[in-house]
């Protein structure tokens, strides 16, 4: 498994850092989240996802700026959960920030990607809350757009 | 503009000088277990730059610690028996040592708090109950949160209203803006001695007289100045002074509120409960007199023994000599730093302490520090609790060697060929 600590899993992050995928072109909802201890910030956006029944997919667009951790986390983020339901993208998200946090084995982000680079994450404490931080802010923001959409079908 | 200029500005430590002042911080390095033992992967000794967050603790002070479980500890004032008696006079003896430190008129304006944000959180607390809404409080952009966020506290409970000392582009404040700030409404000012970014030393003994001749009161942040150079709160004119003891060799959890006495008497106590008593009824309570009153609850005892060892150890290695052996350390680290292509040292104040911002174009601070922190060396990265000032000077964050005692030149040697590496790398993950 490639690792933040291993040279493969740095290369991965790298790759990520220089040539962040799906960014810019940002909806019109985009969301800015911050690390205040760093002031490192992503700008998230996120269309689809709102048939009533889940089965449209959503698509994540983001802008930001800070260190190669919270940017390439990012990337690989919006890359992995670009078209995947809404549901999905809730259960991934719930995965990969409990493998982060060093709640659960890191070996479950194997079959996930580029993201098993950070799995190691959980070592570097301090290192944490820039891998987290776009995660975080999706979670909130698909848990929010699910509740919405449950109110609308009720 | 009139420069606020500082007096008796310290010449640095050159050639012959500089090695033999070298030559002694090695040996008080032995001091320190931790900087003696190999903590990298490779055996290589620890490079710690970062004494500014925290200091590393002399074994003087981890065995008085050690030495007081052992045969002390005990709570205070209310257990009668030789315990008691003993921890009891071992904290009186710590705030003693204290008011000695720093110059106090006496032990009862030496109020123990946790540190220097809790001393200033006292403070704002407390004082800003005597003032009335649309009282100004004058602070500057050099502030660090714990001089910033209790008086935005305060602001907002009493109506107060919040002034700002700007910086020049160099790093330091200027006397004609602090002179256009002060009015008969400026009832405190409040200002660090260090900035802990930059590293600028503000002439706070030149300051006082133009803060009190308008009739206003002038608190000192010295969180960052008492561990490193001698404090005289008369010299200095301060009538309230801050700090934490974990900067000064101390255990962390520790640090006091000096106040004059007569403004400490004249303050409502602050938090309820412990030794700041004196009677207590089903219908209320008498507040118990100084220091005390200040007090609440069992106080830190090994923090004051620690903090009265560290005082010790750093009074045997002499505050000036700290001073200006950091400051020439960082002198030297900042004159080679310069030459690396690609890294900025920010900020150029008339008077430097040991501590300096750098970052290197096109690499993000915590990826820098992460960097430097495999081969062994530690560095502050991020926005150093200085939001206001880190905008102000357009640090998205930035990182931050701090030299204490027992640094050496080596330790500047290795950060600047590691920056070397790392500016020849480019983009560093």
């Amino acid at each position: 498994m490639s690792s933040i600590e291993s040279e493969v899993g740095r290369e991965i992050i790298y790759d990520h850092y220089t040539r962040p995928r799906h960014f810019g072109a940002l909806g019109p909802d985009a969301v800015m989240l911050e690390n205040p201890s760093c002031g490192d910030t992503v700008r998230l956006s996120i269309s689809g996802g709102i048939s009533p029944d889940d089965s449209e997919t959503l698509e994540f667009r983001f802008e930001g700026k800070g260190c190669s951790i919270s940017q390439s986390s990012t990337s690989m983020m919006v890359e992995l959960l670009s078209g995947k339901s809404r549901g999905e993208a809730i259960r991934i998200t719930e995965h990969v920030l409990s493998v982060f946090r060093g709640e659960r084995d890191p070996h479950i982000l194997e079959d996930l990607g580029d993201i098993s680079a950070l799995a190691g994450i959980a070592r570097l404490p301090v290192r944490v809350k820039c891998a987290a931080l776009a995660w975080q802010g999706a979670l909130k923001l698909l848990r929010q757009q699910e509740r919405e959409h449950s109110e609308v079908e009720r | 503009m009139t420069n606020i200029m500082q007096t008796g500005a310290r010449g640095l430590l050159k050639g012959a000088a500089f090695d033999a002042a070298d030559a002694k911080a090695q040996g008080i390095r032995e001091d320190f277990p931790i900087l003696t033992a190999s903590l990298t992967k490779q055996g290589a000794p620890l490079v710690y730059l970062d004494s500014a967050a925290t200091s590393q603790k002399p074994g003087a002070v981890i065995d008085a610690i050690v030495d007081y479980y052992e045969n002390t500890n005990a709570n205070v004032y209310r257990s009668i028996h030789r315990l008691g008696e003993k921890a009891t006079a071992a904290l009186e003896s710590g705030r003693a040592a204290v008011a000695d430190y720093i110059g106090a008129a006496s032990s009862r304006e030496i109020i123990f708090t946790r540190g220097t944000t809790e001393s200033f959180n006292l403070l704002a607390s407390s004082l800003c109950r005597r003032f009335e809404a649309g009282d100004e409080i004058i602070l500057s952009e050099m502030e660090h949160h714990a001089n910033i966020v209790p008086w935005h506290m305060a602001a907002k409970n009493y109506g107060v209203v919040l002034k700002f000392l700007p910086l020049n582009e160099a790093g330091d404040l200027e006397l004609s803006d602090l002179d256009r700030l002060l009015n008969p409404r400026t009832k405190l000012v409040s200002l660090t001695h260090i900035s802990n970014l930059l590293g600028t030393i503000n002439p706070i003994g030149q300051i006082a007289p133009l803060v009190h001749a308008r009739g206003a009161l002038l608190a000192v942040d010295a969180a960052q100045s008492l561990p490193h150079m001698p404090i005289d709160v008369k010299a200095l004119g301060a009538d309230f002074l801050a700090f934490s003891g974990h900067k000064a060799f101390a255990p962390m959890g520790i640090g006091c509120l000096y106040g004059r006495q007569e403004l400490l008497e004249s303050l409502p106590p602050w938090q309820g409960g412990g030794e700041m008593i004196s009677a207590v009824g089903l219908h209320g309570f008498s507040v118990n007199e100084l220091p005390w009153k200040f007090e609440a609850g069992t106080p830190n005892v090994e923090g004051v023994v620690g903090l009265e060892a560290a005082l010790d150890y750093m009074r045997r290695l002499d505050p000036t000599w700290i001073d200006t052996w950091t400051a020439s350390l960082a002198a030297y680290a900042i004159e080679r730093l310069e030459a690396i292509p690609g890294v900025t040292v920010h900020g150029a104040p008339r008077l430097r302490a040991g501590l300096f911002p750098f970052t290197l174009a096109g690499v993000h601070a915590h990826d820098l520090a992460a960097f430097l922190d495999r081969s062994g060396i530690a560095v502050r990265a991020g926005k150093h609790c200085a939001h206001p000032l880190s905008d102000k000077l357009e640090l998205l964050s930035s990182c931050r060697a701090s030299f204490h005692a027992y640094s050496t030149r080596a330790d500047a040697d290795a950060l600047i060929k590691r920056l070397t590496a790392a500016a020849r790398r480019g983009v560093i993950v």
